[in-house]
């Protein structure tokens, strides 16, 4: 179908415009870099209430996104690693908040009460799991696999960003735990030597 | 000596998954099995190395992940057992091919899929006899939910001798190889196109390694994957190969005060099929870095510009 030259010219214009509105739209959702200000939120928690992240101002937070139907994190509770480490960082005074972005329509979804019985006997020791079934505050984030781990420091900026541990098959008995070594550090006053790594496990089951 | 291609000599002993997702996850469907494994003699080798290779079948629907699996996912690995002194070298993948699901790049493979892997023979040489070769394969494979799982193989592989005196079907294991061999990726120099001089440029938060393509054939070049780079982040939804130049987003584990990588190495597909391709970045370009962030009164990391280089092949 042939248009007249004014309106080929219009409809490639609009096209452009298009196109530079979705690459502006994309531009400005682009997930914050190491060193950026968190991006806020409010989720209810596995009992219905509302925990927003400027509540833990001046604290050090640890955001772990979830999944108990992914094998990855499977292994890491039944291995009790995570456990161990939300204690390790609560200890020093920590925020370790779990966050669940799995869609209500995937295989994978749990309702609040039954995560509340699959985490307690994991015996978990997050401070709270929140829902977010919208995937609102996963992908502002750009978390993309569970487990993913940001480590938020107490000016509410990200220091770090990637996977729990350098361990992805589980055999390294001399792992690193990127979130404990990035909490140390800023408890130290010093920079976070390792602030970005390659997460690894299922993708986030986003809507 | 070359020797011809053989065949997968014994069936997997143990195939399932050691791990499970959702229940109805960890089968494939209609009871079979979600992955099953054998492996297979590609070539015999002695005196030189041995080529075995991994022939995976997936239940339909079901991927396993490339080497640099994308934002998610796991590459799979092997655990071997060899006759002392032999070593195997890595588990090289066949070209991926890339899916975007919600945002999440994924760089996979689809069923069935043959790994292969050379096997260097001990300083003394081979057994004057048949030998063993047992792999256990860890993997993980996803649909839309993710299993991980081991499946341990083994097979006969023959000594040197005439190819009647060797176990095996010889018809099978050639059209294995014969089927996939093209699978994998080629030496660019088959592919019409070369690299120029890299450039690296530093926008805020990562390194943007631009490589130039030069060549009749480069405009046919359409996507790059990268090999994993130690110390770096790749940024898969920013890995675009267009316009006669490869683009790889990298961010550096050790944060903007890092240098570039010394090298980026990847798969690039020129009309579909794949090339392997690297390239160095002088030392020199790697002398210009950002300035490393200061630390703030609780370690807080800052963005900082850094300078535009170019970066020479070697």
């Amino acid at each position: 179908m042939a248009f007249p030259r004014l309106t080929r010219t219009v409809l490639v214009s609009l096209a452009v415009l298009a196109a530079a509105g979705l690459a502006a739209a994309a531009a400005a959702q682009a997930p914050p870099a190491v060193g950026d200000p968190a991006p806020a939120f409010t989720l209810k928690c596995l009992s219905g209430n509302d925990h927003a992240l400027a509540d833990f101002k001046g604290k050090i937070v640890v955001l772990e996104w979830t999944n108990p139907g992914c094998p990855v994190v499977q292994r890491h509770y039944k291995d009790g690693l995570m456990q161990a480490a939300q204690k390790a960082a609560k200890e020093k005074g920590v925020v370790w908040l779990a966050v669940n972005s799995t869609n209500p329509g995937h295989a994978n979804y749990r309702e609040p009460a039954e995560l509340k019985t699959i985490y307690a006997d994991w015996h978990a020791a997050y401070a709270v799991q929140l829902m977010d079934a919208d995937g609102t505050a996963g992908r502002a984030y750009g978390a993309k696999t569970t487990p993913h781990i940001f480590v938020i420091d107490a000016q509410g900026r990200i220091a770090y960003n990637g996977a729990i541990d350098d361990d992805t098959g589980g055999r390294n008995a001399d792992q690193t735990n990127y979130a404990l070594a990035a909490v140390d550090a800023l408890l130290a006053g010093k920079p976070v030597a390792v602030s970005a790594t390659q997460p690894y496990g299922c993708s986030v089951k986003y809507k | 000596m070359k020797t011809a291609p053989i065949l997968v000599l014994l069936p997997a002993l143990l195939a399932g998954p050691a791990e499970a997702g959702p229940p109805d996850a960890r089968r494939g469907g209609e009871g079979s099995p979600l992955l099953t494994a054998r492996l297979v003699v590609v070539e015999a080798g002695a005196p030189g190395p041995a080529k075995l290779g991994l022939y995976v079948e997936l239940a339909a629907g079901w991927h396993l992940y490339w080497v640099n699996p994308g934002d998610s996912g796991l590459a799979p690995s092997v655990r071997w057992a060899l006759p002392e002194g032999a070593a195997a070298g890595p588990l090289r993948h066949p070209v991926p091919r890339k899916a975007l699901r919600e945002g999440i790049v994924s760089l996979e493979h689809e069923n069935p899929v043959l790994f292969l892997c050379e096997i260097a023979p001990p300083a003394s040489g081979w057994p004057a006899g048949p030998w063993k070769a047992s792999a256990v394969l860890e993997w993980m494979a996803c649909r839309d939910s993710c299993v991980t799982g081991e499946t341990a193989v083994e097979a006969l592989v023959p000594g040197p001798g005439p190819p009647s005196a060797r176990p095996g079907s010889f018809a099978e294991g050639k059209a294995v190889y014969e089927r996939f061999g093209p699978l994998f990726p080629r030496p660019l120099a088959g592919s019409g196109v070369t690299a120029g001089p890299a450039r690296a440029e530093w926008d805020g938060s990562a390194w943007r390694v631009e490589v130039p393509l030069v060549g009749e054939r480069r405009a046919a070049a359409s996507d790059f994957f990268v090999h994993p780079l130690d110390g770096f982040v790749i940024d898969n939804a920013g890995v675009a190969c267009r316009d006669g130049k490869i683009v790889c987003p990298l961010v550096p584990s050790r944060g903007p005060g890092s240098p570039p990588p010394p090298a980026v190495a990847g798969v690039l597909i020129v009309d579909g099929i794949g090339y392997e391709l690297c390239a160095a970045v002088s030392k020199q370009a790697a002398l210009k870095s950002p300035a490393a962030r200061p630390a703030g009164p609780a370690g807080r990391s800052y963005s900082s510009p850094g300078p535009i280089f170019d970066a020479a092949w070697r």
